[in-house]
């Protein structure tokens, strides 16, 4: 029987540790523990370590004082509105929803992830178990070189690059044919920008920290799960998909949720992509907005204070998105950690 | 993205300074080997592009008070001061440059004390020299005239008083009265006036002083079209409210006779993020069309009911440039830099004015000055004056009348506004701002003059 190995995925920062050191080691009974300097490194990392729950709870309580002017004025409208009005005039009276935003981030983070996710796992096993050898070093470390390139990069690809080919090559003749009967392509195309653009050039971003993250996953599986496997007689393509992913696979969606969180968050790329208009529209080739660049976008010089909170609650709303996947995340993974005990050889 | 379209704006601008500076530098250093040449030769070389700054007398009827020997070799100290100091910053850039830029240094150094002495006894009453006080000042707010301010900043602490420390960070109109109110900062710089009920509640003694003009203006993408273009207020309206929506509605044809508007979708694009562009923008539209007025209103971010936006001024003329049939609106001094055609608007008086400079300038004549310091902020969009480009606004740095508390921080602040607003105005044109009128600019020294420090002025300089 192989040696079982759990693939721990603590705040997705994936490490692996063999379960019979899972208990750290006791601490130095020795006369003087302070000249090993064990109790001021002990104290040292627990203020460290609980600083920073401490500083995400004043964040999420900051977000909450500043966002209260709004949430008393607008409640839930806030989250589900969908006009956002800062000024008001003779017809519109001032009104914060922030629903165009909030679905922008959702949807183009869902695109995003419907076309990383497979193409990255793909990736990853790849470079941890199909590769040769000469080229998997340098293979990795290009991925994760392209993990490293600033969104900004990436933006202004986007807009003087990709925006302008995807227009002429794919938006226009997509919107021609099949726009004219699926609302989600329908046209017309001016600018090019919109939320698939956006959700393209956010596959892009998140694809490199997935695959990366998924090739270290791989990597952990010990070789005796393979070796078990080829000894009766699989394919290459059986052993991975019966004997390594199964293995991993709390630790390829830790991988996974880790790309979404920053899909989710992104700023930058998305406010030079998406278009930024409060203006739902049912196709994904018209500009919208997501929450972060409607935040980055207008909270500097807002017009009053109204408008400043609600911008908050827009970001409170992004914060508690995040955190809602980040525990749905948890669950899944710790669902599927449970479900495949003993591995499934 | 915002911060990174500022900077690279600002980047931009100060490197054309920089090259056309070195230019003119170039020509005159040549004469800086026999001194007694210099001053003329560096009033020749200054003067000509100078003349342009300074409002004529005939546009502004109040400026009869200044006498037109006061302001020829006051000019010419600017673009010598100007020119010393860019130079200056070049020669660090180029270390070959720097016997050059030494060379032009002293010889304009002598150009700013020559032509003084030569008509003292006309300008004796006038003259005024910042002093020289230690003191470390910190304002910030408005991005729009943040170029100019660096460079006023730059040459002010290097050559005119090396002992302040200055310090601008271009972070928004609304944040800059934020940090004002708040006395993060010594002074603040805005695009749009303090609401007048936190003016009362929040910052009582705060004073706008009108310190450039700026205009706003329509930039347009048509393959194949390379005319400037004649836009109305109804035009102009019509197709940030959705109502034009192609580039050859007869409302457009009309007014562009000659030039043949493709059958094209028109994409406007506005700033998406919070900005005083918009504000000056948006307060036009209000004035000229009900429709806009009562639909969308005027603010630094507004819901546009048509278009896309962009962020920065750098992000709208991208997305203008990559977009077939877009318009989008900047300012002037940052169209100018990236070489866009000036389009012509339809003023109040209905004439067609292209925003040069100055017409914009002219945005800002035969309005009431209100002899109130406290209250000289006002929007000039819509002007009345026949020659007025429409889209215009002042920008103003924000000061306390009453509650400074240190006397000699005070001082230094008055000192390097009134440099602004006499000699820093040289500087204003080959930015793409517009100087202010002689009104307005006297104006905004008077209303200076009254800031006070327990009772006594911190400022006593002349009017001129």
């Amino acid at each position: 029987m192989a040696v079982r190995i759990s693939i721990r995925t603590a705040h997705y920062d994936v490490e692996g540790q063999m379960a019979q050191q899972s208990t750290p080691p006791q601490w130095s009974t020795g006369k003087s523990p302070l000249r090993h300097g064990d109790v001021p490194f002990r104290a040292g990392t627990v203020a460290l370590a609980s600083a920073v729950v401490l500083l995400v709870f004043a964040v999420a309580w900051m977000l909450y004082t500043s966002s209260q002017e709004a949430r008393t004025a607008f409640g839930w409208d806030l989250l589900f509105g969908s006009t956002w009005n800062p000024v008001e005039t003779e017809l519109n009276p001032v009104s914060f929803g922030g629903w165009p935003a909030v679905r922008g981030t959702l949807l183009s983070a869902l695109i995003a992830l419907i076309i990383a996710a497979p193409l990255a796992v793909a990736i990853g096993i790849y470079l941890a178990e199909l590769c040769p050898p000469v080229l998997r070093t340098p293979l990795s470390f290009l991925v994760e070189l392209l993990a490293a390139v600033p969104s900004v990069i990436y933006g202004v690809w986007g807009v003087f690059v990709f925006v302008p080919f995807f227009s002429s090559a794919v938006a226009e003749p997509l919107s021609a044919t099949v726009g004219a009967i699926v609302p989600w392509f329908a046209g017309p195309i001016a600018t090019g920008r919109g939320l698939i653009v956006t959700g393209i050039i956010l596959a892009l971003m998140i694809l490199p920290t997935i695959a990366s993250l998924t090739r270290d996953v791989l990597r952990l599986v010990p070789n005796t799960q393979r070796e078990a496997m080829l000894a009766i007689g699989a394919t290459r393509w059986e052993t991975i998909w019966l004997a390594v992913i199964p293995y991993s696979r709390a630790g390829i969606i830790g991988a996974i949720m880790l790309g979404l969180g920053r899909a989710l968050g992104e700023t930058m790329a998305a406010t030079m992509l998406v278009g930024n208009t409060q203006r739902i529209s049912e196709s994904l080739f018209a500009p919208a907005t997501t929450a972060a660049s409607l935040v980055a976008n207008e909270l500097t010089n807002s017009v009053s204070s109204l408008h400043e909170s609600a911008l908050i609650s827009v970001a409170f709303a992004l914060f508690g998105i995040t955190l809602f996947l980040n525990f749905g995340a948890r669950l899944l993974i710790w669902f599927v950690e449970r479900n495949t005990r003993g591995g499934r050889s | 993205m915002s911060i990174v379209t500022r900077k690279l704006r600002a980047t931009m601008l100060s490197l054309a300074i920089a090259s056309a500076l070195l230019l003119s530098a170039c020509s005159s250093a040549p004469a800086a080997v026999e001194p007694t040449v210099v001053p003329e030769v560096a009033v020749e070389a200054t003067a000509a592009p100078e003349a342009t700054a300074i409002p004529e007398p005939t546009a502004v009827p109040e400026a009869t008070a200044t006498t037109e020997p006061t302001k020829a070799p006051e000019a010419t100290a600017t673009t010598a001061a100007e020119a010393t100091a860019t130079v200056e910053a070049t020669a660090t850039m180029a270390a070959t440059a720097t016997l050059a830029a030494t060379q032009a240094a002293t010889a304009t150094k002598a150009a700013m004390t020559a032509p003084t002495a030569t008509t003292a006894p006309v300008v004796a009453s006038t003259e005024w020299e910042p002093r020289q006080l230690t003191a470390k000042l910190s304002g910030s707010g408005a991005s729009f005239p943040n170029p100019l301010y660096q460079v006023w900043i730059s040459v002010y602490t290097k050559n005119v008083v090396p002992s302040v420390q200055l310090s601008y960070s271009s972070v928004g109109s609304g944040q800059g009265q934020k940090d004002f109110i708040a006395y993060l900062t010594d002074f603040g710089g805005t695009d749009s006036a303090i609401k007048s009920g936190d003016v009362e509640s929040k910052a009582p003694d705060a004073i706008h002083l009108p310190m450039v003009m700026g205009g706003v203006m329509p930039m347009v993408n048509i393959a194949g079209i390379k005319t400037p273009l004649k836009f109305t207020p109804e035009t102009l309206a019509g197709i940030y409210l959705g109502a034009i929506t192609n580039w050859n509605d007869p409302r457009l044809a009309k007014d562009n006779e000659g030039v043949a508007l493709p059958d094209l979708a028109i994409t406007p694009v506005y700033r998406s993020d919070s900005s005083g562009t918009t504000s000056i923008w948006t307060d036009y539209l209000s004035k000229v069309s009900t429709d806009w007025k009562s639909k969308v209103g005027a603010g630094s971010a507004v819901s546009f009911p048509a278009g896309i936006g962009a962020s920065g001024n750098a992000g709208v003329s991208a997305t203008v440039l990559n977009t077939n049939g877009a318009v989008g609106y900047v300012e002037v001094g940052y169209a100018l830099a990236a070489g866009f055609p000036l389009p012509f608007v339809k003023n109040a008086s209905g004439n067609f004015v292209k925003p040069e400079t100055n017409n914009v300038s002219a945005a800002a004549n035969g309005m009431n000055i209100s002899s109130n310091p406290q209250k000289l902020a006002t929007s000039i969009t819509n002007s009345a004056t026949p020659d007025a480009y429409p889209i215009a606004a002042f920008t103003y740095i924000l000061v306390r009348q009453k509650t400074y508390t240190d006397l000699n921080k005070a001082q230094a602040l008055a000192d390097f506004i009134y440099w602004g607003l006499t000699t820093g105005q040289g500087a204003t044109v080959r930015l793409g701002y517009a100087p202010l009128p002689e009104a307005m600019r006297t104006a905004s020294m008077k209303a200076l003059k009254t800031v006070t420090v327990n009772g006594a002025p911190v400022i006593d300089a002349p009017i001129k």
